[in-house]
């Protein structure tokens, strides 16, 4: 369970060196669009030689590889044999490329005994877009990530705060995720000194059913932990309906503050339960 | 990063005075590991911890050949 997951180019050795210390729930190293075509050499061989020989690193690992399509892809898989991703980020997610993954992370299991690596789906083109029920459904996919600017690009409009824009690409993603319990995380916000308007995005997201969020700079991330994070007033709402279906053992229905509380509310408080302990807020 | 008759091995480091030898029994090591002889390599440090000085150098080196 992750709300935050911060970006950092992997050629960049001082973000590197801090990964472990910034507060997202996870960190993205990026050998994508952050590092230059000329470097991703340097950027791959920086990561290895830090996976291998660091000290501390973040408790949740993604990996952002280039699209399968690439030169590059073959070598950014040669990094899972260091047993810290536990998630690879690909981009330009689409059914086809979702397959040639997955057929490299069964031999990369197989021939170096690693765990099973499992995949956040980067959504982020129209076509990605139409075949998101079939991305969602995938055995490897936990997550899927809307990458709204090339999205947007490719549509050739332009992205704003309020996202009326990508409300239906959000929707899709959002849909499709809930539908098959997996992880609906948010596209990131390109502003990286105007909190409020970074924290109307988080909710803008959150309130259509967004359960994470990424970031491409650590100011973004108190904001987006804490708008991702249940409330005092959610949590103690949920503490108490625990405890009154546990004074109501045998009732469908029972009552808290003065409302009906049935089934789905309890499942409800159930989620808000589990996502305070993960996040250590009670 | 170049080829030449012997190995040298030159170290600017703002962290120099503290941490020379260190540095250079990375770029030693590194060396060896990868069977690379005959090479001058200049280190133009800024205080960069040991893999990420063996990141650069392996990089280097690949870029050489």
């Amino acid at each position: 369970m992750f709300r935050s997951l911060l970006f950092i180019p992997s050629n960049n050795p001082s973000m590197l060196q801090n990964a472990d210390i910034f507060s997202a729930d996870g960190i993205i190293f990026d050998l994508e669009d952050s590092v230059d075509i000329s470097e991703k050499d340097n950027a791959r061989n920086l990561l290895m030689n830090y996976f291998n020989e660091g000290v501390n690193y973040p408790s949740l690992i993604v990996l952002r590889i280039n699209p399968v399509d690439t030169e590059f892809f073959l070598s950014d898989l040669e990094l899972l044999k260091t047993k810290k991703v536990k998630y690879v980020l690909l981009p330009k997610t689409d059914n086809r490329s979702l397959v040639v993954l997955d057929k490299y992370l069964c031999l990369y299991e197989k021939e170096f005994k690693l765990n099973e690596i499992k995949i956040i789906a980067l959504t982020e083109t129209t076509n990605s877009i139409i075949e998101i029920n079939q991305i969602a459904k995938h055995k490897r996919v936990e997550g899927i990530l809307l990458g709204a600017e090339d999205l947007c690009s490719e549509l050739e409009i332009n992205r704003t705060n309020k996202g009326e824009e990508i409300l239906f690409a959000r929707s899709k993603v959002i849909y499709a995720c809930t539908a098959n319990n997996i992880i609906a995380i948010d596209t990131p916000n390109t502003l990286i000194d105007n909190e409020e308007l970074i924290r109307q995005d988080c909710l803008n997201a959150k309130n259509l059913g967004m359960k994470a969020k990424t970031a491409i700079h650590p100011n973004q991330l108190e904001i987006i932990n804490k708008v991702f994070s249940p409330s005092k007033n959610e949590i103690n709402w949920a503490i108490k309906v625990i405890k009154e279906k546990n004074k109501n053992v045998n009732k469908g229905a029972f009552s808290v503050e003065g409302k009906m509380i049935d089934k789905p509310l309890l499942m409800k408080a159930e989620k808000i339960i589990n996502k305070a302990k993960s996040y250590h807020l009670i | 990063m170049k080829e030449s008759d012997k190995t040298e091995i030159i170290i600017e480091s703002v962290v120099a005075v503290f941490f020379y030898d260190q540095i250079k029994a990375t770029i030693e090591s590194t060396l060896k590991e990868l069977d690379v002889k005959n090479v001058i390599v200049v280190v133009e440090d800024k205080g960069a911890l040991d893999y990420t000085i063996k990141s650069r150098l392996i990089s280097a080196i690949k870029r050489m050949k």
